[in-house]
Formats: structure tokens, sequence, C-alpha cells
């Protein structure tokens, strides 16, 4: 089994870009002298990661103002209006309001992440906003079924993805909180499962399916794995599940990623503590390939803790591994 | 039915720059405090102009919610920058130890108030336990259970020190509850509610806003308050069935003004609003005011929407012969 460290998606906006963009806001910075500062913001926290010593990184995702809006903004027939809470955060989305057909217009996240695959001297993990959860967050005032919005999102994916996979990465991730909430209905998930089955399928990257702030169904882990997912990412703070409870739920998993260190809270825990614990967890897991990560977004702290965070990943990563051999 | 508010209204000048100049040293306690009278006799000058029955301080003092109270609080410090949105970043509070009552938090500025008022009563407001948990990180306590209620306790201080102070309506804000995931969150919140409002003859009232609402009920109704305030406008009264279903016998704070909608409501508008909530519950039961704080409005525009609110409070009155 090969254990990594990864970090699951971004890293909080540093104090320069934060300023580069009020800035910007206000009209005293042009378009392309953001875009360059973004670009090298990108680098340093690229570089971050990998001093942190993880395994696998992310772009940062420094310009996205949360999961959705940068790919929903790009579409045609969406307009963004009002805001409302990400899920049980005081974090807050722009809702994006669905009046008319979608349409992909051109790429919109191929710079970012060629750069990050260009500088980056680790693996990389791309990240893209997974189809249910986006449909879940619209308000949806143009298509009768949001089955229908859950397929044609899908379609706006696969364009994307089009270019994407150009790009040499090794991972490709579908964030999907959506899959933890108990409201989610049965229908939409299974329209969904050949939504992202369809999306996979030939791509040159390992995939991987992120749930996050609580607890995946265990049917819906394995139906994701027999649909073409290579990898299914968990929540294990969020969950209060005990992890002997959840290690049930790894049967014939084949890749996971776990969440434990909890991106959501500035404490920061022992690496030794983490690695005794999933020790315990790690007899009941037999995958080829399993990540470990921060449980969210690295969105919910300050921007000087996450580093600290990450590297108590690494080095409760590196623990698990040397228990493992 | 008595008009009213939730809370905040727009900061004026003399606010801001009193607590931009207090933060920077350049100003000492006492002349923050005379910018702060001089700001909430503003608000209250609003208030009586459009005719609001129950008022506010108006928060002229609170730069947020949560810090506000963690700041004057022992067991806290303040963290980094944490975004809310887009580019949009906050202090959170974080949790570093026993938190524990000091001394007088809103006393000051509800007496400023009170004191313009003209004899209308004058709301005591506080952040709620739950949510003042669940907006800090808990670097101390082992679970966020214990935190919950050490939070309520202080909180208990100081809602006893408004009643001492004499007020009649004491709201506790609870907006992290709209969120909550699971049903041990409600039961976390009403046992915390049970210690804020320990022994208090004050009107008890919570204040609840954006988010699935409806999941809060029929938990909501074994909470031990007198009156539940909800956001109602923003979400097209679509919560007034949920009441129906659930026989919801308490007062009801009756939100019938977007606060984040620029767009003055017509009379009407607010009017079918209340007569709406009428279907489900009587007269004498129901507070009508905003969906939530009016901070983030322009003065004008709150102003105007108040106005708004009290027309139509008076010609439903009217129509039912009250007034
Ligand atoms: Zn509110």
């Amino acid at each position: 089994m090969e254990i990594l460290s990864a970090n699951l998606g971004n890293y909080p906006r540093p104090p320069d870009l934060r300023k580069a963009i009020d800035r910007f806001k206000r009209g005293k910075l042009t378009r392309g002298e953001l875009l360059r500062k973004a670009s090298e913001c990108t680098v340093r926290i690229i570089r971050l990661q990998e001093i942190a010593g993880l395994d696998v990184i992310t772009s940062g995702m420094l310009l996205w103002d949360d999961l959705i809006t940068k790919f929903m903004e790009g579409l045609e027939g969406v307009e963004l209006n009002g805001l409302l809470r990400f899920f049980d955060n005081n974090f807050y989305y722009r809702v994006p309001v669905v009046k008319g057909k979608l349409r992909w217009r051109h790429p919109l996240l191929t710079e970012e992440y060629g750069l990050a695959v260009k500088v980056a001297r680790k693996r990389v993990k791309l990240v893209v906003p997974g189809p249910l959860t986006m449909a879940y967050l619209c308000r949806n005032e143009y298509y009768p079924k949001l089955n229908e919005l859950i397929w044609e999102l899908g379609n706006a994916l696969k364009r994307e993805l089009s270019y994407l996979k150009e790009i040499r990465a090794d991972y490709l991730q579908f964030d999907e909180p959506i899959l933890t909430e108990e409201e989610l209905k049965i229908e939409h998930f299974e329209a969904y499962l050949e939504v992202i089955g369809g999306l996979v399928k030939g791509l040159p990257f390992k995939s991987i399916v992120a749930t996050y702030f609580g607890c995946l169904n265990p049917k819906f882990l394995q139906a994701l794995f027999d649909v073409g997912i290579y990898m299914v990412g968990l929540d294990l703070i969020s969950c209060k599940k005990g992890l002997a409870d959840l290690s049930r739920y790894f049967e014939g998993a084949k890749a996971l990623s776990l969440g434990i260190v909890d991106a959501r809270n500035t404490k920061l825990e022992d690496p030794k503590d983490l690695a005794t614990t999933l020790a315990k967890v790690l007899k009941h897991i037999d995958v080829k390939e399993l990540h470990l990560t921060p449980n969210t977004w690295l969105d919910y702290i300050p921007y000087e803790r996450a580093f600290l965070k990450l590297k108590v990943l690494s080095e409760a990563t590196k623990e698990v591994r040397r228990y493992y051999e | 039915m008595p008009t009213t508010v939730v809370g905040s209204y727009p900061k004026f000048e003399v606010a801001k720059e009193a607590l931009r100049r207090y933060r920077k040293g350049d100003i000492g306690e006492e002349e923050l405090d005379k910018a702060i009278m001089e700001a909430t006799k503003l608000v209250v000058k609003d208030y009586l102009n459009a005719g609001i029955d129950i008022i506010s301080d108006g928060e002229q003092r609170r730069e947020d919610m949560a810090v506000f109270f963690a700041e004057r609080l022992e067991g806290f410090r303040i963290s980094g920058w944490v975004r809310v949105f887009d580019n949009i970043y906050f202090r959170k509070p974080v949790v570093i130890g026993e938190v524990k009552f000091k001394r007088p938090i809103t006393v000051k500025d509800w007496k400023y108030a009170l004191a313009f008022s003209k004899g209308r009563p004058v709301k005591g407001i506080i952040t709620g336990p739950y949510t003042m948990a669940d907006w800090s990180f808990n670097e101390y306590y082992k679970e966020r259970e214990e935190l919950v209620i050490d939070l309520a306790r202080a909180l208990h201080e100081e809602v006893k020190e408004l009643e001492r102070a004499g007020a009649k309506y004491i709201q506790v804000d609870e907006p992290a509850l709209s969120t909550h995931r699971e049903r041990q969150d409600m039961e976390l919140a009403r046992e915390a509610l049970r210690e804020v409002f320990k022994g208090i003859n004050a009107k008890r009232i919570i204040h609840i806003c954006y988010g699935k609402l409806e999941r809060l009920f029929p938990d909501l109704l074994e909470f031990p308050v007198d009156q539940v305030d909800l956001e109602m406008k923003n979400s097209g009264y679509r919560l007034l069935p949920v009441l129906k279903e659930y026989s919801f016998d308490k007062e009801l704070g009756l939100g019938v003004v977007d606060v984040h909608t620029l767009r003055v409501e017509s009379v009407e508008e607010v009017v079918r609003g209340i007569k709406m909530a009428l279907e489900v519950i009587g007269p004498e039961k129901i507070y009508v005011d905003p969906d939530c704080g009016l901070k983030l409005l322009p003065r004008e525009i709150a102003l105007s929407k108040l106005k708004v609110m009290v027309e139509a409070v008076r010609k439903v009155r009217k129509e039912l012969g009250s007034e």
C-alpha cells in the first residue's frame, strides 16, 4: 500500500494577494497585473506545500472565491446572485441562478493548472467542483428536473476536461461535499453516477471523488468505485462515527483519501497521536493507494496556520508509513 | 401586533470614525463612549421617526457579532484573518482557556438607547452560546458541548445585568443554528439557552436566520423562549406552513422586509406578508420586524424599509379594528 500525504483543496489566500485583489477591484491594478501577482503567489504556495512535506500538492486555487464560482461564472445561462451559507460553515458562496440553457464557453482552469504542473516538484492534483454539488447549490429556474441540470453540468465539465487532459497532472479530484447530506435524493445520486462515470472514462488521471463535512453512506462509496472512480475521499473529522465503526466502510475500497487533520480548527494535532489512531484503522484497510489529507479545504483557517497544519499532516503520514512497514 | 427590529442598524460615521481611532490608540475609552452615544442617539431618532415600538441600540459599537463578545469575555484571543466570502475576511475568535464573564458587555449602549427612547422599550441583544462556539476556533475544550455550556453560563451573567438594568425584552441571536447538521445540536442549543435564561423574567427571544430553517422543527418548539424571531421575507414565507403543521404556539417575530436587497418593499407587499402569517397565528402573538439586522444597508434604505413596515402594520391593525 502506498501511503501519501496530500492537500485536499485550496490554500488560504496570502495577505499580499488579498491586497492585490482589493486594489484590482478598486481599479488600481489591471487584470494583467493581478494575474501576474496570482501566478507569483501560486508558485510560492506550491513551494510551501512542498516544504511542509506533502507528497501531493494542489495549485492552491488562490483566485477561487469558493468551490463553484470559478467554474459557474464561465458558463452561459448562469447569473450569480446573492450569498448563501456553504454547508454548515460561517462561509458564504455566490448562488448561481440558472436562467437558461447552460453553455460552456472557454477553458477556465487550464492556465492555472498548467502553471502548477510546470513548477511543481511533487505530484499534482487538479480539483474541479463536482456536478452534483454544483447542481444542488444552484437555484434552478430553467430545467424542469434537477437531473437535467446535473447532466448539463456534466457536459460543461466534459468540455473543460477535454482541455485539462493535456496537462500532465497525476490526479483529478471532483469535490462532492453534497454526498454527505442527508437531504440528497437517491434519484439524483443515480443520475450523478452515470454522469461521473462518463466523465472519468478515458481520462489520463487517477480520479478522486472527495466528500467532506459529514459521513458518506457506505453504499455510495461502493457505487462510486463501481462506475470507475479510482479513489474516494472521506472526512474522518466531521463524520463523528468512530474510526473502528468506519472501517466497515472500507471493505471493497480500492484507493482511499482520508481527511485526518481538522482544517476547520486552528488547534494543531499531535502527529504521533494521529498516527497511533490511524494505525488501528489501517489493519482494516487493504487498498492500493492511501492519501492522508486535511478534512477539507484550508479556507477555514488563517493563512499562517495552514502551513503548520500541513506539516502536522506530513509528519503524521511519515509515522503511519513507519507503522505500516 | 408591535413593530420591532432585530438589532443592528447601519453604522453612523461618528461611530465608524471613533472605532477606527480607538483601534489605532488615538482615542481612549471615554471618547469612544461619547461617539457611540452620539451614534446611538441618531439610531434611536430614526427608529422613533419610523414609528418602531420596541427598539434596539443599533449595535454601533459592535464590529462583528462574535468578535465583539469574544473580546470582552475571558478565555478568548482573536485569530488571524479568515475568509467569509469572496475577498472578505474577518478575524475569528479562538478559545484558549476557560470561558468566563468579566464585566457587562452590552449594558452601557443599551442604557444610551433607553435614555433617548422616550419611554419605548429597548431590547437587550446578545450573540448566543451556540453561535459563539460555532464561529470560534476551539483550542481549549475537549468537547464542544463543554464550551457551549460555559459560554451559556458566561452569557447568563450578561443577561442578568441587562435585566437588572431594566430590560423587558432579551434576545439571543443564534444564526449558526440555521446550519446545524445533527439533532444533537438542537438539544445542545436548547440546554445552553436554558442556562442563559435561567431565572430571567424578561421576555425571552431567540433570533435565527438564513439557512434551512425548516430543519429547526419540531425541536425549536421545546426551546425555553417566549418568542422565536425568524427571517421570512427572504425565503418567501415558505416557513409558515411548517409553523402551522407543528401548531406553533410561541410568539413569532415575523421578518417582513429583506435586509439584503436595496429595493424597498411596497406597503402592499408587506401587508400581504403579514396577512399570510395571520392565517397561521393570531395577531396578539405576532411581532413584526425586518428579516435580520439592518447593518449592511445604506441608512436611507434601512429607514425607508422601517417606515414601510410600520405603515403596513398600521394598515393591518386598522383592518383588524385594533387601531
Ligand atoms: Zn439574523
